[in-house]
């Protein structure tokens, strides 16, 4: 018969080289009140482990690039964040980004300037879009859309605080701008060239007002 | 470390700093607007525990909520520390918000109906659960780790060690009493009667909320 001790041991031994150490797997192996000793000391053991030692062979492989390209983005941001939460968001609500920008749109009541708001978006998931600039009205709208308070995105976005680059500043971002041109050439808010920006200044309408004058 | 002498450091001299070390160095190039140094950084710290947060999420969440609880938790460890708000060393910190986001994620109203009583408590209802691969972690963890801490927090220091060494550092009984000065049949013993009160506690539901 398997006991407590020797799969806790078996648990340890396996995390420690490497291996899948799959808790689920040996916690169904025993069952009642053994089943929940067990997942609470391995539990206890995984919280008191120490920081894996990096490993850029590995690395790849693992779930962390996911996590530490939007964290990125975020940390070197105008937009606190976003950059990490309003991807998860979507995603938790099981909606697509062009549907949520057509909801969004709709909510703001700016149908015919969906493509605007749809760089706007993007601008806001990529950490482009400095958070204070945007509205109490497009965080009421995202959040009734992702499910989400008002309050969380707002208080998301200025994570991290002041300092991030603008847009277009920063070589992550440029990299990151580069990987959709079309979004790059037609930011509004990432206009490089002193005729694009005066240009845009012309344009400057309700759906700028509600992104960028906060 | 002001940003004006911000110095970029070799990946081999990253991970030799400590967690809070890694966090003050993502903060200094940050400031100094060095994205590769951040981007490295973040990625020694991230990948030193994702993995570890997967799997303690994984004894309490359902499988496809894993990924999305354990990130969750993780951004947020980061993200307090980077911004003054954690309280101690980032490790236990971190631990703190994976217990928090694991709690939420059964209050969050969308999982209202499925937080109710232990599977233990439907044994003899087949159906009660539907997946029932699933949904039992929930039962299994969510306040196990109190009869843990709770038991834990019963013993002197010196108990305490013992347990530290011989049941969650894995060490031979033998090693764990030349550590500590007990003999080698007391680790055995005090080994015993923490696993005892871990399981009475679990048992007569003294740590449940």
């Amino acid at each position: 018969m398997t006991d407590v001790e020797s799969l806790l041991r078996e648990f340890i031994a396996e995390h420690r080289a490497g291996g899948a150490a799959d808790p689920r797997g040996f916690v169904e192996r025993v069952e009642g009140l053994d089943r929940r000793e067990l997942a609470a000391l391995i539990d206890a053991y995984l919280s008191r482990a120490p920081r894996r030692e990096w490993d850029r062979d590995e690395y790849p492989r693992s779930r962390a690039p996911e996590l530490v390209e939007s964290l990125s983005r975020s940390v070197q941001g105008a937009s606190g964040l976003w950059p990490s939460l309003l991807p998860r968001l979507r995603a938790r609500a099981r909606i697509k980004r062009s549907d949520l920008v057509g909801q969004l749109a709709e909510r703001l009541g700016a149908q015919r300037q969906r493509d605007k708001v749809e760089r706007y978006y993007h601008q806001m998931e990529q950490g482009l879009l400095p958070s204070e600039g945007v509205s109490d009205q497009v965080l009421e709208a995202l959040a009734q859309i992702v499910g989400q308070s008002k309050e969380t995105l707002r208080r998301a976005g200025a994570a991290f605080g002041p300092g991030g680059p603008a847009a277009g500043e920063s070589p992550a971002f440029t990299r990151t701008a580069r990987a959709e041109p079309s979004y790059e050439a037609q930011a509004p808010g990432a206009a490089g060239l002193p005729e694009q920006r005066a240009a845009e200044e012309d344009q400057w309408d309700e759906v700028d007002r509600l992104f960028r004058a906060g | 470390m002001a940003h004006g002498n911000f110095r970029e450091l070799q990946e081999q001299e990253l991970t030799a700093l400590d967690d809070d070390g890694l966090i003050d160095y993502i903060r200094n190039a940050r400031a100094a607007g060095k994205g590769d140094a951040v981007t490295l950084a973040l990625r020694i710290l991230v990948f030193g525990y994702l993995s570890t947060v997967e799997r303690r999420v994984a004894l309490k969440v359902p499988p496809e909520d894993v990924a999305d609880v354990a990130l969750d938790a993780m951004e947020s460890a980061i993200r307090s520390a980077f911004d003054g708000e954690s309280v101690g060393e980032f490790r236990s910190w971190m631990h703190t918000i994976v217990n928090r986001r694991i709690v939420d994620y059964w209050r969050s109203p969308q999982r209202k109906l499925d937080t109710v009583p232990l599977p233990e408590e439907h044994e003899r209802e087949d159906d009660q659960w539907g997946d029932v691969s699933s949904v039992q972690f929930e039962g299994v963890a969510v306040d196990a780790q109190k009869a843990i801490d709770t038991a834990y927090q019963e013993l002197n220091a010196e108990h305490q060690r013992v347990i530290d060494l011989y049941v969650f550092d894995d060490r031979p009984a033998a090693e764990a009493a030349q550590e500590t000065g007990a003999s080698e049949q007391n680790v055995h013993q005090i080994a015993s009667r923490y696993r005892r009160r871990v399981r009475e506690l679990l048992d007569n539901g003294d740590t449940r909320t």
